[in-house]
């Protein structure tokens, strides 16, 4: 457990703040996904060979590639809670973390660029960074899978491009992704329809965590859905443009909050404070909705500057401390529900209130 | 309506259009197809949770896919597994299927042909994988004028790399 401790006590590159788009667009994320040639997709291949598969993988990174100095994990040794400390890293997707024998994972020290090995596909390559920059992803994982594939060969035909297990991956296996936080269109009751057309546009919204507008923290997920026929740089465009304008559509929204009902929006950001500030017992979901009100209150300048937060920042990584796995990886030992809540509420309120009140 | 369907190369009687990533397609279409269209391309309900992926790959496949007693002789995948689960077993599997697959992709992507990367340029990867183990082999016979013609041609696929991987970064 203690490997995994570092990355717990640092924040990931890509949760940094970066572009001004970055109160509304948190990160952007360019996944992209091989096979090898001549091996049987991993759910058709048995462990033996995984685990074979997985090492020529691991001796390619280590061969010549932008990852070559970066932490590579055997996910069966392990335990289940570093599995779920990876995963809400959104570092390994949840089918690695439940199959996990010969699967792999490379990780950057600073999160940004990783490789998962048998996940679905043989190869998934993803790089993550802070703000609305899929073309920055975008560059950084082709220049990892160009790097493997020339020692690896992948997969590829003239007609249908790089082929994957699934047929909804096939062609570039590019997905390209924006986190974005949209609460006043969750208030509003905006969010479905801006949704709606997104999906007509052949792009994905999904809540982060949870759906629709019942996702925690208002954190929603934006991505391409068709991979062939569309070149990696017009599905980089495309997201731009969607994302550009959806967060266009947060922003009129949270203008027609604040001049349509000031005192009730006000109302809710001070009790969201008074929950974070006083709260002896938080669960995950209240954390989260009480944390994404408190960024509004700070966007629309409800809140002052330095009210209980000395670092916007440090929100940020809220996000991602106070989830189940990793209180229990950062206190070292496996903790009941009730155990996590009162630890989540006290490390909240050390963070925002910025004292040790009410310890 | 002049010329004949895209998809099945009867009478075509009407336009379809559809939008695809954004931008407009428009193609002739027979009745029969084009109700066809209609059907696999309508929106999914607003109210509808977005199924999971898996699954709905595998309803779709399970609605549009004709039975069928092929195999792939790879990795012995059926027709009947590509309902099951939604995945290909293996890339052999995209020739064996390629009839069945076709439609699916028509419908998921609304396209059939990759416009993205390539592998590099100059030398196809697959080359270059047997243009390493013949560099390996002539190493071994202490053929060593051959080992330098492989690692010449190896190199001039590794150059073709560098400059591609220049562009993409872009």
């Amino acid at each position: 457990m203690s490997e995994l401790r570092d990355f717990a006590r640092r924040t990931p590159s890509w949760l940094t703040r970066a572009a001004d788009q970055s109160s509304i667009v948190l990160s952007s994320r360019v996944r992209l996904a091989r096979n090898i040639r001549g091996w049987t997709f991993p759910h058709a291949t048995d462990a033996d060979r995984l685990c074979g598969l997985r090492d020529e993988v691991f001796g390619a990174v280590l061969r010549d590639s932008p990852l070559v100095s970066a932490r590579r994990l055997l996910m069966e040794d392990l335990e289940e809670l570093e599995l779920g400390f990876l995963r809400e890293r959104n570092m390994i997707s949840s089918d690695l973390a439940r199959f996990v024998l010969g699967r792999g994972l490379v990780l950057a020290e600073d999160e940004s660029l990783s490789l998962m090995v048998n996940e679905e596909d043989h190869i998934r390559i993803q790089a993550l960074a802070p703000g609305l920059d899929p073309s920055g992803c975008l560059g950084r994982a082709s220049g990892l899978s160009r790097a493997l594939e020339s020692s690896l060969g992948f997969a590829f035909d003239q007609r249908l491009g790089y082929l994957t297990a699934c047929p909804t991956n096939v062609g570039t296996g590019m997905r390209a992704s924006a986190l974005m936080h949209l609460p006043a269109l969750v208030l509003t009751g905006d969010l479905q329809r801006v949704l709606n057309s997104l999906r007509r546009l052949d792009f994905t919204v999904r809540g982060t965590y949870g759906e629709g507008s019942g996702a925690m923290g208002a954190l929603f997920q934006v991505s391409n859905s068709a991979t062939l026929g569309q070149s990696e740089d017009d599905i980089v465009g495309q997201l731009l443009a969607h994302a550009g304008k959806v967060a266009d559509c947060e922003r009129r929204a949270r203008e027609a909050l604040i001049t349509r009902d000031r005192v009730r929006l006000e109302d809710r950001i001070w009790r969201a404070m008074g929950r974070l500030t006083h709260a002896r017992l938080l669960s995950t979901r209240e954390a989260l909705d009480a944390l994404s009100d408190l960024q509004l209150g700070h966007a629309l300048g409800v809140l002052p500057a330095t009210e209980g937060v000395d670092d916007w920042d440090e929100v940020n990584e809220l996000l991602l401390e106070i989830q189940g796995a990793h209180l229990q990886i950062s206190e070292g030992r496996s903790m009941e529900a009730p155990e996590r809540d009162e630890l989540r509420a006290t490390l909240i309120r050390q963070r925002i209130a910025g004292t040790d009140e009410g310890k | 309506m002049d010329g004949n369907c895209k998809i099945c190369g009867a009478r075509a009687v009407r336009r379809f259009t559809e939008i695809v990533g954004g931008r407009k397609r428009s193609m002739p279409l027979c009745q029969h197809c084009a109700d066809a269209q209609e059907t696999q391309t309508s929106v999914p309900k607003p109210s509808a949770k977005p199924p999971v992926q898996v699954k709905l790959h595998a309803k779709l496949i399970a609605q549009g896919l004709p039975t069928s007693t092929l195999r792939c002789p790879e990795c012995g995948m059926r027709v009947v597994d590509l309902r099951k689960t939604g995945r290909l077993g293996c890339a052999k599997c995209y020739e064996v299927f390629r009839k069945q697959v076709m439609p699916l992709l028509k419908r998921i992507h609304g396209a059939t042909e990759h416009e993205g990367a390539r592998p590099m340029a100059g030398v196809r990867v697959d080359e270059l994988s047997q243009l390493r183990v013949e560099l390996r082999r002539a190493i071994e016979a202490e053929d060593f004028e051959q080992a330098a013609r492989l690692r010449d041609r190896i190199g001039a696929g590794g150059a073709n790399k560098a400059a591609e991987s220049g562009e993409d970064h872009e």
